[in-house]
């Protein structure tokens, strides 16, 4: 623990005892079990065996958090498999915020709807500015929530790492991140009283570059997804 | 150390390194003295292969001896703690969205996500909305007792379990912070965070109690069984069982030599997870500091200007514009941040240069925090760099903290501080 062998650290560790011997003295027949050297050589041998199994797991973890947060290399590529293992679902880090580079894009999401009405007309909602919602509720709050800062945006980068740019699947778990954004959609427009008759949503993009500073930043640039219908379960 | 130059058995110059740091210290001016009275049997220092089993043997017992840097777990127990009861308390109108049946992630897609990944949440144990509310008023009420410290082992459990249940449930809503967060939640576990500044501190001085199990610990072995029952929730039976035949233990007396081995595997566990929760600290400043230096914007100082631009992480629109001010303020700014993040492991283990890298990362992070709408993360961050600050700091911290509280109410009310208040203090030094 070099973090807390500096001698003021004793000092403070001598004031702490000393609080504690202040408030309670000890009754007469109480033992330390914590002085290490009032214990027997059969316990400091267990003790110490004990402390090189955790350290052997100390060792063992830090191994496998290097493997999963370095990049990837030849030693973690060897042990993807275990890395997995033990690192998910507790251990699971990354640190790529505002790493390597900060997004140079404002990525806003829209969505529109169509309704069918009860003759079998179908009628398309105009576009609605999800991100735009979002913005607003985070503008002036010094705490905005969890579901303004992070369910949108991480929605989107759900789909955008399980679909290629021509909207095809990369990952097994496309169809989880379409349903997830689905269902934001129907959802905002539940929230707004505007659900009802919904039968399909599209989503749509629009790439706003934050351009380099004093620059004039370039035109935004829209991705259109296609047009997904909504299930049942998407309502509930 | 002239004196062991006269001996056959003299070592190389690099050997005292190897030596028990205390050890050395008393033994120089006897060992002086000595050899200028009696020149003749100076004693001769062991030779390196016993000194190298001493040390061995001294590394051990201070290992498995008193814990220490008791402080800083408890820092980490209230500040951790902190952070999620004012995200729970913060999201409570929003709960049912977040982690609950409003949610567009439902609880049969975070059941398909995390059987993938072996992930768990006590949420998604039942999908009746009872169950729901009844965790959020538990994970509330773990989280006040934890920073309390009320039964702070138990506690511990519990609040590991609500951390890693309400961020699995909505995997997809966690930021940085929350993965801090659940990391700490766990190594937490492992360290003694109760020893001070704690409701179990506090009954230890009030009764005179000890801390060893046996009669008089039934409230505690009741908790702790609680504790070791919820785990079965979500964590396999056995699991369970073996917590619970290993907490049924604190009813009686142990034999001496099993409480004193006892004591010894807890100090061990804590000082282990203390050294894990440092290193991890580290891993995450060297992982963020390593890929930023591949960043061009980081490189051609222009970093700040694009994060500083992002619509989400951007509640005050002047105050960033403010900060996004010149070329040459943004790129020593950008420069500062990866050399210190790259420099981190390196900087903050040396004696006094590392308040000047902990004073850089605490000032960063409260800049992140109010300019990037980014408060709970920044705490969170910002607890990690802390436990690398020494008792005796945190100390008169806690006792500053305390007079302004006092002073303050003082000059408030004419009411003199309480504990309670107090306390609240040493939480933020």
């Amino acid at each position: 623990m070099p973090a807390q062998d500096s001698p003021a650290t004793e000092v403070a560790e001598a004031a702490e005892l000393a609080e504690g011997a202040e408030g309670s003295p000890p009754p007469a027949d109480a033992f330390d079990p914590e002085d290490p050297d009032a214990r027997s050589p059969r316990v400091q041998m267990a003790a110490a065996a004990v402390s090189v199994l955790l350290i052997a797991g100390v060792a063992f973890h830090l191994l496998f958090v290097f493997l999963h947060v370095a990049p990837e290399n030849q030693a973690s590529l060897k042990y993807q498999e275990q890395t997995r293992e033990w690192v998910y679902p507790v251990f699971e880090q990354n640190w790529h915020l505002f790493a390597p580079d900060p997004l140079n894009t404002n990525i806003r999401v829209n969505a529109r709807v169509q309704y069918r009405a009860a003759d079998g007309t179908v009628t398309t909602s105009p576009w609605a500015d999800l991100t735009g919602d979002d913005v607003a509720h985070i503008r002036g709050n010094p705490f905005p929530s969890k579901a303004d800062q992070n369910l949108l945006r991480r929605a989107w980068e759900f789909y955008d790492s399980s679909h290629d740019d021509d909207g095809s699947r990369t990952t097994d778990r496309a169809d989880l991140a379409e349903e997830y954004l689905r269902r934001i959609v129907v959802k905002r427009m539940q929230a707004e009283g505007r659900a009802d008759g919904i039968v399909a949503v599209q989503l749509r993009a629009v790439f706003a570059p934050i351009g380099a500073p004093d620059a004039v930043p370039s035109e935004p640039t829209t991705r259109e997804l296609g047009w997904w219908e909504t299930r049942p379960d998407d309502f509930r | 150390m002239t004196s062991v130059d006269s001996t056959p058995e003299s070592t190389p110059e690099s050997a005292p390194d190897f030596a028990p740091r205390p050890a050395p210290m008393p033994e120089v001016p006897r060992q002086v003295a000595r050899t200028g009275s009696k020149p003749a049997d100076a004693p001769a220092r062991p030779p390196l292969d016993i000194r190298i089993a001493e040390a061995v043997v001294a590394f051990f017992a201070r290992l498995s001896g008193r814990p220490r840097g008791t402080y800083q777990a408890a820092l980490l127990r209230i500040g951790f703690g902190a952070v999620f009861l004012a995200s729970l308390v913060r999201e409570f109108l929003n709960r049912r969205e977040i982690w609950g049946d409003e949610s567009p992630w439902s609880n049969d897609m975070a059941r398909r996500l995390l059987s993938g990944i072996d992930g768990f949440s006590v949420l998604l144990v039942r999908d009746d909305r009872w169950w729901f509310e009844l965790m959020y008023v538990l994970a509330i009420a773990v989280t006040a007792l934890f920073v309390l410290g009320w039964h702070t082992r138990a506690m511990s459990v519990l609040f590991c379990l609500m951390v890693v249940s309400f961020n699995s449930r909505s995997l997809l809503m966690t930021d940085g912070g929350d993965t801090v967060l659940t990391l700490m939640s766990f190594y937490l576990m492992f360290t003694a965070c109760g020893r001070v500044w704690s409701l179990d501190a506090r009954r230890l001085r009030r009764t005179g109690g000890s801390r060893s199990p046996g009669p008089g610990q039934e409230g505690g072995v009741f908790v702790a069984l609680v504790a070791a029952v919820a785990v079965g929730l979500v964590l396999p039976w056995w699991l369970s069982l073996l917590g619970a035949a290993l907490v049924l233990t604190g009813m009686w007396r142990l034999p001496r030599e099993l409480e004193q081995l006892r004591a010894a595997v807890v100090a061990a566990a804590h000082h282990c997870a203390l050294f894990v929760i440092a290193a991890q600290v580290c891993v995450v400043y060297a992982a963020a500091g390593m890929l930023k230096v591949q960043g061009e914007t980081w490189q051609n100082g222009t970093a700040l200007h694009y994060a500083l631009n992002i619509e989400y992480f951007q509640p005050w629109p002047w105050l960033s514009d403010l900060a996004d001010g010149g070329p040459v303020a943004a790129t020593a700014l950008a420069y500062l941040t990866v050399f210190s993040q790259v420099g981190f492991v390196f900087l903050v283990f040396a004696k006094r240069v590392k308040y000047v890298v902990i004073a850089i990362m605490v000032a960063m992070h409260m800049g992140i925090a109010v300019l990037l709408g980014l408060p709970a993360f920044s705490a969170s961050m910002a607890l990690g760099d802390l436990i690398f600050l020494p008792t005796a700091f945190l100390l008169y911290a806690r006792s500053l903290g305390g007079r302004l509280v006092r002073s303050r109410a003082r000059g408030g009310g004419g009411k003199p501080g309480t504990g309670a208040a107090a306390a609240e203090g040493a939480g933020r030094p």
